[in-house]
């Protein structure tokens, strides 16, 4: 036996051994794959409920009895609401503050002074 | 034989034969070369093939789950109907052992099972009964684990109303099959049971947040007036989207059989009611429309009105001659059988006609209520059918139609699904603008000074009309059994939105002075829905009053 047959002979068996362990590994990567997918479709169904639960447990009802009974908010009245911000007391528009750069505690103090030396102007709309 | 022809094989052969046979392995040897040659490449050709090909490839095989029936929605994405996978028990009798004591065992998991029933049906010849459909996860496990020959389970998918009996009569119900029974359910059922991807869901108009506050808010006058019925609507004036739809008693949806047919149902949109007063809204739209009446015009209410042997009287008269806008405001029958008489019995049909009051309405519920009228028109059905008697019509075209008299004068159908405003059009025009306009002030005048007062919301411009109608009953009408109603449109200077409710049978209590009219027990819940819905709705309040009220409004915390 030659050295020519011996390496040929070890090379089929090395040939023969990855090829075992090539399709070895992919039947095993298809069982993860098959395993997978199962997965993937029990976790759609599985949103599916999470989703129904989210809806029941946000729904406005039940919302409102837990409200009721662990807190102390109640419904809101329309003098309450405002449609403009300038409405609230003591309100100051924060406008300036972000083109004066990054909110630094003298620029921001200068804004407060200046909204509590002159008041806001009037609005036309209502 | 063989070993013969080796030996007589010529020995100057053998170097040929060796030759042929090393030819020949050397064609297997080249063909194997090029065999591995192929699979090398292709290998090589994957490892840089870009990744997102090969698993695009790959995602394209991922199963989808596509429940058996398309979800519903609300306008903003909430589901108000879903497909959930469940459980349910079936037995094959062949293999059940001892049914006796299987049913006991059954009945501590589920205690409602009929004995005798299913004691008759396993004892048959069948080889599929069911037990029990639709089981919950934990029931599941426990009838599990007693462990019963001859009982196995089938998936199926059950319907899910995450909502309870909000949603009951728009959406509807289905059958333990799936089937669409009722409402969205029912008119769209094949379309919702045969969804093409998993994203299939159909939208509605309605909006959960304003459903349950309209549902909450009629609920408690229903218990505080201890009315039979409640019906509320909120509607998009300009669109005709409903917002909201709700008919009281309802049910839920999730256990449909042990709803009774009165829960069952509609009377939003498949009750038809002598609706009163709020007619009154149509017959001075129509007359100003048609220029029979003029709001400067006088109508003398003194004396109730006495035709043939029918009596129009008025629950609070005014004893004086009163302008068209005071017997809007104070809602006067005389005044407006008047109005009617001149406007005219064609005139009033034709607007009728124009309104869609004699048919009934299209939205895409089945239950949809057929107006019911006299077939022969006379005088006094003109003059009735001017302040809401003598013609019935459902509280859903009640709504579409007020709708009509305010947002510029189109009749816009009602609709529960969502879709382009381009395509749903400009609607039927019936009123000019112009009257538009002042019956919108009417409507606000109703309000602020006549007999809707209790409906105010601050801020939120509340134009309406209150209605009060006596049932008619055996001999005519009954005196202390009323439908009373509230009409309220908001904001009055640029409509937006309506909300109709109508109370069936309330009675008076000692903090309304025992009134039940429209305007003591409708109008308060009207007010209500409307605090609650319109920061709801993005309705910015306008301020009335000076600048500087609400600084000083907004320290006070307790307004009530």
């Amino acid at each position: 036996m030659g050295p020519k047959v011996f390496i040929a002979t070890v090379l089929i068996f090395v040939a023969g051994a990855a090829l075992f362990y090539l399709k070895y590994s992919v039947e095993q990567k298809e069982a993860r794959l098959t395993e997978m997918r199962a997965q993937y479709l029990e976790d759609q169904k599985a949103l599916r409920v999470l989703k129904a639960e989210w809806t029941y447990l946000n729904s406005p009802g039940y919302l409102q009895n837990l409200a009721r009974r662990y807190l102390t908010l109640r419904p809101m009245d329309s003098r309450q609401v405002i449609a403009w911000f300038d409405s609230v007391p003591g309100y100051i528009d924060v406008t300036p503050f972000k083109a004066a750069g990054q909110g630094s505690f003298q620029s921001a103090r200068e804004v407060v002074q200046a909204s509590m030396a002159q008041p806001p102007e009037a609005r036309d709309e209502p | 034989m063989s070993q013969k022809g080796e030996k007589t094989w010529p020995e100057g052969n053998s170097r040929l034969i060796m030759e042929t046979v090393r030819n020949r392995l050397m064609i297997a040897v080249f063909l194997f070369i090029g065999a591995f040659f192929l699979l090398g490449a292709r290998m090589v050709g994957l490892g840089f093939s870009p990744s997102e090909q090969l698993s695009d490839q790959w995602a394209r095989g991922l199963p989808v789950y596509v429940a058996a029936r398309a979800d519903v929605v609300d306008r903003h994405g909430v589901v108000l109907a879903t497909n959930l996978e469940t459980s349910s028990l079936y037995a094959d009798p062949g293999k059940v052992q001892n049914p006796e004591t299987a049913i006991k065992k059954l009945a501590t998991v589920i205690p409602e099972l009929a004995y005798a029933k299913l004691l008759s049906k396993l004892k048959s010849d069948k080889r599929f009964v069911w037990v029990r459909r639709k089981l919950t996860p934990q029931q599941k496990v426990r009838i599990n684990a007693l462990g019963l020959p001859g009982f196995f389970f089938q998936t199926e998918e059950e319907r899910v109303y995450p909502h309870g009996a909000l949603f009951s009569h728009a959406v509807g119900y289905v059958d333990v099959d799936g089937k669409g029974l009722g409402g969205i359910e029912h008119y769209f059922d094949i379309q919702l049971g045969t969804p093409i991807s998993a994203g299939d869901k159909l939208q509605l108009t309605l909006d959960t947040r304003v459903q349950h506050a309209l549902r909450d808010e009629i609920e408690r006058a229903l218990q505080t007036y201890e009315a039979k019925a409640a019906i509320g609507i909120v509607l998009n004036v300009n669109t005709g989207e409903v917002l909201a739809m709700v008919s009281l008693p309802d049910f839920d949806p999730n256990f449909p059989a042990a709803a009774s047919n009165d829960q069952k149902f509609n009377r939003a949109a498949q009750g038809v009611y002598e609706l009163g007063s709020l007619f009154k809204t149509l017959t001075v739209a129509m007359g100003l429309d048609s220029g029979a009446i003029t709001l400067t015009d006088r109508y003398d209410v003194t004396k109730p009105l006495k035709i043939s042997r029918f009596l129009i009287r008025d629950d609070h008269p005014k004893n004086r001659i009163l302008t068209v806008p005071e017997i809007f405001i104070f809602s006067s029958n005389i005044g407006a059988a008047q109005m009617a008489m001149d406007i005219g019995t064609d005139t009033q049909q034709e607007y009728f006609g124009k309104l869609g009051l004699f048919t009934a309405p299209f939205i895409e519920i089945t239950e949809v209520g057929r107006p019911i009228y006299p077939s022969y028109w006379r005088d006094i059905n003109t003059m009735t059918a001017g302040y809401g008697h003598g013609i019935a019509i459902s509280p859903l075209q009640m709504a579409s139609a007020i709708a009509a008299t305010v947002n510029g004068g189109h009749l816009i159908p009602a609709t529960l699904i969502k879709q382009d405003a381009n395509l749903r059009g400009q609607g039927i025009p019936v009123f000019s603008e112009e009257v538009s306009a002042k019956m919108r002030t009417l409507m606000r005048l109703a309000v602020t000074e006549g007999t809707g007062s209790k409906a105010d919301v601050p801020g939120y411009l509340v134009g309406g009309k209150t209605g009060t109608a006596e049932k008619p009953g055996v001999g005519g009408y009954l005196k202390n059994a009323t439908m009373s109603s509230f009409v309220g449109v908001f904001p009055m200077n640029k409509p937006e939105f309506l909300v109709l409710i109508v109370l069936d049978e309330p009675v008076g209590q000692k903090k309304t002075f025992n009134f039940s009219s429209g305007g003591w027990v409708a109008a308060p819940a009207v007010k209500r829905v409307i605090t609650r819905i319109a920061p709801l709705l993005g309705v910015k309040p306008i301020t009335e009053e000076v600048r500087g009220y609400q600084e000083i409004a907004y320290l006070i915390s307790d307004t009530r």
